[in-house]
């Protein structure tokens, strides 16, 4: 090999790194060894797309006039999944082979992350759900920036059942535990009443748009309004999934990245030159604390979750309704004046 | 972009008794969910388990670093960054993309005649990307300058 590269400053001023897309070429024209993944079909919009998402703009203008509410009681949350170690179901192998075994490729070990930014920019702590029936199952209070995320209101949650899915009951919980007091705590802030109304978008996720839990919202939460993403248009109308849910999966990825490069270089140090990586549930799951702790403060950035939010919001040539009413807008920066 | 308060949306919800009778109707009997809701019963995307098996294509960023996302995602695309079909970005400096593979393996000279290269010694890569990495390279869209 050639250690002189590391020393090496091109052209452009770039020096070298062993990123992923030189390790791709190098892989594949050196060793003639190919990527393999699963593909995933890009998700269909509805052919209305359009004029649902305009429809629903209209519902959100309405209830923001009708109810005077404060671009930072308005929230948006939406869950995804994430895996404790992020890339496991890719592997290299030959060029032209068919059949490519994993290793590791029957473990699916994952949580749920619940995010929910507001429009102002803030974002709320994070609810994770992660699989079990008992406190067992959750991180220990020894993880690193355990007390980090506890003190910014983090809520760690066990499901309750076999899966690491959010469910009624952990719904539930994120609206008592962490929704609920970030509106009441704003409204005290901004001097409102306690009647003040609230806006919450959510998808219309099985659970979200149960009768159960509607009835729940209305019965326990009257002063939070529920507003539905339509369905099928989440990739093009909701912010989170617009453009909070990459950087944060980016950021976990870094972060386990950074836990296996320096989980490997201390072993290096001690003389270990084959050390066996830690990849117990309960290691990986005590570690995920920091990676949520890190993309929580990467996150933190008012100007990328105001751009989200806003950006999720109509283009205003590209809607059949606002072409025909509002065909001359221009309308004004941020979702709030 | 569109504001929810500006004055022509509400200019625009100001006329929707005439322009949109029905929708108006929807909007101000209030609490309209059934309206705006798919049937329980109905399977949507939404519904459908997100396979995290399968996510790798569309989720994988991890040429860039976390501070070049972002500046993407709010600012413009960088010039050494570029955006791939799929919406996936890619790192376009020359250390990424030039032709290393001759160098790094050059043709063996028998005994060790002309172009024999000198040997240095190895060391260990320390350019590892780290999360909180307080190095300029972090920002991978910043090029230092060449001198």
């Amino acid at each position: 090999m050639k250690p002189e590269i590391f020393d090496q400053k091109f052209k452009d001023g770039s020096t070298f790194r062993a990123s992923d897309s030189f390790v791709r070429k190098f892989l594949h024209g050196v060793l003639s060894w190919s990527l393999r993944k699963a593909t995933q079909a890009a998700q269909k919009l509805p052919k209305d797309w359009e004029d649902q998402c305009e429809q629903s703009f209209f519902r959100k203008a309405y209830s923001v006039k009708e109810n005077d509410i404060h671009a930072r009681l308005y929230v948006n949350s939406d869950q995804t999944q994430l895996l404790y170690a992020p890339g496991n179901r890719m592997t290299y192998a030959e060029t032209g082979s068919k059949q490519v075994a994993i290793v590791g490729m029957d473990e699916k070990r994952a949580f749920t992350l619940l995010v929910s930014v507001a429009a102002d920019g803030t974002v709320l702590p994070f609810q994770a759900v992660y699989q079990g029936k008992t406190k067992l199952s959750l991180p220990a209070a020894t993880s690193p920036n355990y007390n980090d995320a506890i003190d910014a209101g983090f809520k760690f949650v066990f499901s309750g059942t076999k899966t690491y899915w959010s469910n009624f009951g952990t719904m539930c919980a994120f609206v008592n535990e962490i929704l609920a007091p970030y509106f009441e705590a704003t409204k005290l802030e901004l001097s409102l009443p306690p009647q003040q109304k609230s806006l919450w978008q959510i998808d219309v996720w099985s659970v979200h748009r149960s009768k159960e839990f509607r009835t729940w919202m209305r019965t326990n939460h009257p002063n939070i309004i529920v507003d539905f993403v339509p369905g099928g248009c989440t990739g093009v109308h909701q912010p989170c999934d617009v453009g909070i849910q990459r950087p944060l999966k980016l950021s976990m990825r870094k972060s386990y990245h950074e836990t296996i490069v320096n989980e490997l270089l201390t072993e290096f140090d001690k003389g270990n030159t084959t050390p066996d990586l830690k990849d117990t549930l309960g290691v990986l799951r005590d570690r995920s604390v920091r990676w949520m702790w890190n993309a929580y403060q990467a996150l933190s950035n008012k100007d990328l979750v105001k751009k989200v939010c806003l950006g999720s919001q109509p283009e205003v040539r590209t809607g059949s309704y606002l072409r025909r009413h509002l065909k001359d807008v221009s309308f004004a920066n941020g979702i709030y004046q | 972009m569109t504001c929810l308060t500006s004055f022509k949306a509400r200019e625009a919800l100001r006329q929707m008794t005439k322009t949109n009778p029905k929708f108006w109707a929807e909007l101000s009997m209030g609490g309209a969910d059934d309206v705006q809701l798919p049937n329980a019963t109905e399977t949507l995307p939404e519904d459908v388990e997100h396979d995290t098996e399968l996510e790798d294509q569309d989720a994988d960023d991890s040429d860039l670093s976390l501070k070049t996302l972002i500046t993407a995602l709010t600012k413009d695309i960088p010039d050494t960054v570029g955006s791939r079909k799929s919406g996936k970005l890619a790192s376009l400096t020359d250390a990424e993309n030039v032709d290393l593979v001759p160098e790094m393996l050059p043709p063996a000279e028998p005994n060790g005649g002309r172009g024999k290269r000198n040997k240095i010694a190895n060391k260990q890569y320390q350019g590892f990307w780290r999360h909180d990495d307080k190095d300029d390279w972090n920002d991978d869209s910043l090029l230092p300058a060449v001198g």
